[in-house]
């Protein structure tokens, strides 16, 4: 991996977390307000869903390139 | 009955409110793919800014109030990725010589104090 590619990468991973954790803080929130009573965990649970989701995408971009597709061919019998 | 009838609103009016919300979220496709939420990110960058300003003069022009001028931040011509990479390479040069220096400071060290002894 080049080094501009994985800076790109890299960026692309820093846009995804706060899009993510913003988005899960918010669907949190909203949901606390109307039907949770105001309570904290809704939007503890939305920012790690947010959070959880963020680092598998990156994950998965960063082990792309390495990650080796094969499927399974069946024997034929002469 | 008009208790319960408000209690219905209440609910309906709460559920479309989350409703709403989730729509949204889904349409922006803000939870899908990396790339998606980059250009969310990006768009949401070109529209709020201008957004807000319009709003601040909306205001100002409404209320006659005048909001001072912020000056222009500073533009730095500083390479962060640069430096921090430069910075890595001799940190971590530093590190593997740092044994053999060590032992020859301290051999000069010693060497040093045998001669202010003599």
């Amino acid at each position: 991996m080049s080094d501009s590619e994985l800076g790109r990468k890299l960026d692309r991973c820093l846009a995804d977390t706060v899009v993510k954790i913003g988005t899960g803080f918010g669907l949190g929130l909203v949901f606390s307000l109307t039907f949770f009573k105001r309570r904290m965990w809704p939007l503890a649970f939305g920012s790690g869903m947010g959070l959880g989701m963020a680092y598998s995408n990156c994950q998965h971009d960063f082990q792309a390139p390495y990650l080796l597709h094969g499927k399974y061919v069946k024997e034929q019998k002469q | 009955m008009v208790s319960r009838v408000w209690s219905l609103m209440r609910f309906l009016i709460k559920g479309s409110v989350a409703g709403g919300v989730v729509f949204l979220v889904y349409d922006q496709e803000l939870l899908g793919p990396s790339h998606k939420s980059q250009a969310a990110l990006q768009r949401a960058e070109e529209v709020v800014p201008p957004a807000m300003y319009q709003f601040g003069q909306y205001v100002c022009e409404q209320t006659g109030l005048k909001i001072p001028q912020l000056p222009a931040p500073p533009k730095f011509n500083f390479h962060i990725r640069e430096s921090w990479n430069s910075g890595i390479i001799t940190v971590m040069s530093a590190l593997s010589v740092a044994p053999s220096k060590a032992c020859e400071y301290t051999k000069e060290g010693w060497e040093y104090l045998k001669e202010r002894i003599k």
